[in-house]
C-alpha cells in the first residue's frame, strides 16, 4: 500500500477521528471496517481514473486510529492473496 | 374459547379458500386433495426443470469459510456429513472432479 509516513498528518493537526453519526455507540467496529472498504475503494475509482489519491489519505488516518493493527494486517495479506471477503 | 377458535379459522383458512365450512373431515379431505397435493405436484414439476448439472463456482480460499478449528469426529475429520464431491470444496480447494 502506500508509505505510511507519507500519510502521517503534520504534528499535532490530527487528534482523533471525527464524531461519525453513522456509528454513534461503543461498538466502533463497523466504522473501523467501514472506513478500510472506503479507503481501498477511493484508492481504486482514484488510480482508474488516473487522480491523486490525496483524499482517500482521510479514511487511512481514520481507520489507523479506530482498527486493531492485527485487522489491518490480517486484511491486507488476505486483500494480497485474492481472500478479503469485502468487496473493493 | 369459541372465539379465540374463530378468528384463527379466518387467519388461516381464508387465506387460501374462500369458504368456511366448519372443521369436518369433508373440508380437510377436499383441502387435501384440491390444495396441497396440487401444490405438491407443482412443486416436483419445478425442482425437475431446475434440475441438471449445473458448473460449479470457482474455488477461492477465503477464511470465513470451510472453517475447521477442530477436526470432526467421523471419517477423516476434514469431510463435512453430507459431502458432495462434485459441489463441495475442501478448506484446500475441490478433489478433482
Amino acid at each position: 500500500m502506500l508509505d505510511i509516513n507519507l500519510q502521517k498528518p503534520p504534528k499535532g493537526k490530527w487528534p482523533t477521528p471525527p464524531f461519525d453519526p453513522r456509528f454513534p455507540n461503543q461498538n466502533q467496529t463497523r466504522n473501523c471496517y467501514q472506513n478500510f472498504l472506503d479507503y481501498h475503494r477511493c484508492l481504486k475509482t482514484m488510480n482508474r481514473r488516473g487522480k491523486s489519491t490525496q483524499p482517500c489519505e482521510y479514511y487511512f488516518r481514520v481507520y489507523h486510529s479506530l482498527c486493531p493493527i492485527s485487522w489491518v494486517q490480517r486484511w491486507n495479506e488476505q486483500i494480497r492473496d485474492g481472500t478479503f471477503a469485502g468487496k473493493i | 374459547m369459541a372465539l379465540p377458535l374463530q378468528l384463527l379459522n379466518r387467519g388461516l383458512a381464508t387465506a387460501a379458500k374462500g369458504g368456511h365450512a366448519g372443521a369436518g373431515a369433508r373440508t380437510w379431505r377436499l383441502l387435501s386433495f384440491m390444495l396441497a397435493l396440487p401444490s405438491v405436484a407443482v412443486c416436483t414439476l419445478n425442482s425437475w426443470l431446475h434440475a441438471g448439472h449445473k458448473g460449479r463456482p470457482e474455488f477461492v480460499p477465503y477464511h470465513h469459510l470451510r472453517i475447521r478449528t477442530k477436526p470432526y469426529c467421523w471419517g477423516d475429520g476434514n469431510h463435512t456429513l453430507f459431502h458432495n464431491p462434485h459441489m463441495n470444496p475442501l478448506p484446500t480447494g475441490y478433489e478433482h472432479r
